[in-house]
């Protein structure tokens, strides 16, 4: 899986939560998930979840701390599992 | 120093599945969990810690002037579990030494939690309130015109003067006539309830 790829994934997981289409429309690396998409911050949890069902890793709580960017959630997924 | 947030329960219903598996253990400390199992309204008991652990957490955010997502390093003291005080209950950041107190409205519509650290010889007006259209740009329009109404009527400043902005961290700050003010305000909403909180001097 590429950067790309790995976006577009993301982008996935985090539609059923978003509260900002047009936000979403123009989501980057740099998109954060409360502050930029309005996802509820209890759903933040859910996409924890989401990644590491559809990537088959584990989170940790440390690595968790991270996960309030797309760049943020792609650094532990590759970190995880390797992107090219 | 205060934080504030706010669970519109009906809607924490449709948006998050909290039975499903893992979730709570992402959340919660062991201790945090038992309580959520033994409680008469699981429901209830899930959002008011939940809401709990956010409005700490919006305190540390503006102390630290820093963003992170780690429910459980803010904990709650189990001492208060046994008392069964559910309203009343005292948080603890273990790796800062920082211990809040938490202080809970809980509606069957709604959970409104305001946190607070070293309060002394402060002030605290809080409110909480039904928002007739739940989507979000009227949800954020709505709370804050509520605060600053309040606020003016407190300070006897004109509305029109004061106004909301928040820095890069997404924190919030009060400002009158551009000028930044000490008062420590926090805001919170979700689907038809908003709340607020406003700490002066």
């Amino acid at each position: 899986m590429n950067k790309t790829e790995l976006i577009e994934a993301l982008k996935e997981i985090a539609k059923p939560y978003v509260q900002d289409e047009a936000a979403f429309q123009n989501l980057t690396e740099d998109t954060k998930f409360i502050d930029d998409l309005k996802i509820n911050s209890a759903n933040l949890v859910d996409i924890v979840l989401d990644v590491e069902d559809k990537f088959d890793i584990l989170i940790e709580d440390e690595a968790m701390e991270n996960m309030l960017t797309v760049k943020g959630a792609m650094d532990i997924i590759t970190e995880k599992i390797g992107v090219k | 120093m205060v934080g504030n947030d706010i669970v519109d329960l009906q809607l924490a219903r449709k948006e998050s599945n909290w039975q499903r598996p893992r979730f709570l253990e992402k959340i919660f400390t062991e201790e945090e969990r038992h309580f959520i199992h033994t409680a008469n309204d699981k429901d209830a008991a899930v959002w008011l810690l939940w809401s709990g652990k956010e409005s700490v957490y919006k305190i540390i955010a503006r102390l630290e002037k820093r963003r992170f997502f780690a429910p459980k390093k803010i904990a709650f003291c189990t001492d208060d579990f046994s008392r069964r005080r559910v309203d009343d209950l005292t948080a603890k950041v273990v790796s800062t030494g920082y211990t809040f107190s938490t202080k809970s409205v809980v509606t069957d519509t709604h959970i409104h939690t305001v946190a607070q650290l070293d309060n002394i010889n402060k002030k605290l007006i809080k409110n909480n309130f039904y928002i007739k259209k739940n989507n979000y740009p009227t949800q954020h329009k709505t709370t804050r015109q509520h605060l600053l109404k309040n606020y003016a009527k407190m300070t006897n400043l004109a509305v029109a003067d004061l106004r909301i902005q928040k820095d890069e961290n997404q924190i919030p700050y009060l400002y009158h006539q551009n000028e930044k003010q000490s008062t420590v305000i926090s805001i919170s909403h979700h689907g038809n309830y908003g709340g607020y909180a406003i700490l002066t001097v």
